[in-house]
Parts: structure tokens; C-alpha cells; sequence
């Protein structure tokens, strides 16, 4: 990730953002680092992944947990 | 029956003493009878029930209940939580705080507390303006909860305090603005958020002094 020419509030926002995935969801990084693979692996057999824009979330709502992932893709793949 | 409200944080030093005694002060300001109780009971262990039993007793006297937990969630904070039916969550636009503030929302939230508001505390507009902090808009998308007021970041606070003076009893400025309308949006009334209106227009000034 270049944090070169982002604004401060960004990458307080980014280091919040991460921190608080692991805290919600008592997963160590490299555990979610696997996770992001794992479903790199199942998504890209259907899609061309953009995998460096994957997005990864667990954000309360309501009262539960909810793992929100955004997986941009570059095109489909033609099976 | 009044409203029993913990006032709490996860991290110390951000204000969460100040701002039970200001929201509690700017109650009264609008006709409420409020009672602020410190629930740090330090090394002692209430039993939970009977500090219930006895909020409970005293809600019935009162319009609000202010429960002013101590910092982090060891000693007190189960005390303070067991008898709220809601929360207000101080924090303060850094990483390190809203990390801290959102484990507290997820304990308080096993704990049935789910009606949780954030107060944002210290909000330094230069800062914020330049880029260089987290804005209120940044912490209500992370933390996901309703925002109850954004305080500012005033040096009247600090003279108020060493004075031992309630900011909104004693002086009007921004600060003391902002917690008035923290206890209009308790009350249900909807009010702006004066921090997040630019600059000092000259409309402004002069509405300040009235």
C-alpha cells in the first residue's frame, strides 16, 4: 500500500479499519491474510480478480457481526 | 422513571468525567432534575444486583442518571453498565481511542446496552480541516453508531476545570454549546452540530453573544 501521497485522516482511517478486523473477529493477520487467499482461490475461478483492491470488513449491524468483502474484478472469465 | 445513561470511553484521558458533568449541567439548564454518580469503585467488588436495586431506587428521583464509568473496562465497568439502558461513548478523533471505544460498544452490546451514542470529543477544526485527524463523519462509518454531539476542542475546559466549574453552568463558548446540544438531542429534540459549521461568520459572533 503507497501511503505517499495519501492525507493523514486517510491512513488513520485505513490503520483503524484494519486494526478493528482483527479485533472484531479475534483473527490474527496472517489468519486473515490466508482467509483473503482463500477466497481469492474460489472468487478467481469465475472472475479476473483485481486482487490488490480487495476489501475486507466486519462491521456490527444490529447486533451481529457481518464480514463485508469487496472483490473488484477485471473482467469476467469465460468458462 | 428516569433515564439511567453510562458515560464511558475504553480509553482514559478523553474527557469522560468532563462530559458527564457538562451533559448532566446542560440537563438542568433545560428544567431536568439530574444525578451524576462516579462508579469508580476502585478495588471493591459491588455486588451487581444491589447497585441496581439501588440506581433503580434513585431513577425514580430523578429525570437522569448519569453514570460516570471509570476508564478501560476492569473494575466498574460491569458496575456501571448492569443498570443503564443506555450509553454514551466518549471519544476522541485517534486511532488508539476509537479502537478502544469500539470494543467497549461490542461489551457493552453482550451486555444488552444497544441504544449506544457517540460523543466525539476534542475536535480540533484546524486539524481536522487540514487533513491531519479523523473526522466525526470517519469515526460514525467505523464505529457504526448514532453521533450525540461533537464537542470542541476549548481551552475554557481546561480553566473551568481547575476552577472546578461545569463549563456549560459557568461560561458559553463552543465547547459549552456543544454539550447543550447533546442534551437537546437526549431529549429528542434535533438540533445541528455547531462544531461542523464554518468558520466564524460575523452571523455567528453575533448569535454567540446574545
Amino acid at each position: 500500500v503507497s501511503w505517499f501521497h495519501k492525507a493523514t485522516n486517510e491512513i488513520a482511517k485505513e490503520r483503524l479499519t484494519f486494526i478493528l478486523v482483527q479485533d472484531r473477529s479475534q483473527l490474527s493477520p496472517a489468519v486473515i491474510e490466508q482467509m483473503k487467499e482463500e477466497l481469492v482461490a474460489v472468487i478467481g475461478k469465475y472472475f479476473d480478480i483485481d486482487k490488490a483492491h480487495i476489501q475486507l470488513n466486519v462491521e456490527r449491524q444490529e447486533g451481529r457481526q457481518v464480514v463485508e468483502t469487496s472483490i473488484p474484478i477485471n473482467g469476467l472469465r469465460h468458462l | 422513571m428516569g433515564k439511567v445513561i453510562v458515560v464511558t470511553s475504553g480509553k482514559g484521558g478523553v474527557g469522560k468525567t468532563t462530559a458527564t458533568a457538562n451533559v448532566g449541567g446542560a440537563l438542568t439548564k433545560l428544567g431536568k432534575k439530574v444525578l451524576l454518580v462516579d462508579m469508580d469503585v476502585g478495588l471493591r467488588n459491588p455486588d451487581l444486583e444491589k447497585v441496581k436495586e439501588a440506581i433503580a431506587a434513585l431513577a425514580t428521583e430523578f429525570g437522569y442518571v448519569f453514570l460516570d464509568s471509570p476508564a478501560g473496562i476492569e473494575h466498574g465497568f460491569d458496575a456501571s453498565n448492569a443498570p443503564a439502558e443506555q450509553a454514551l461513548v466518549v471519544v476522541t478523533p485517534d486511532v488508539t481511542s476509537v479502537r478502544d471505544a469500539d470494543r467497549v460498544i461490542g461489551l457493552l452490546e453482550n451486555k444488552g446496552v444497544r441504544n449506544c451514542g457517540l460523543v466525539v470529543n476534542k475536535y480540533d477544526r484546524t486539524l481536522i480541516d487540514r487533513k491531519k485527524q479523523l473526522t466525526s463523519d470517519d469515526i460514525v462509518d467505523v464505529l457504526g453508531r448514532e453521533l450525540m454531539g461533537i464537542v470542541p476542542d476549548d481551552k475554557a475546559i481546561i480553566d473551568a476545570t481547575n476552577r472546578g466549574e461545569i463549563l456549560v453552568l459557568s461560561q458559553s463558548t463552543p465547547a459549552a454549546a456543544a454539550y447543550l446540544e447533546i442534551a437537546h438531542r437526549l431529549e429528542g429534540d434535533e438540533t445541528h452540530f455547531s462544531a461542523l459549521s464554518t468558520g466564524r461568520s460575523l452571523l455567528n459572533i453575533f448569535r454567540r453573544q446574545k
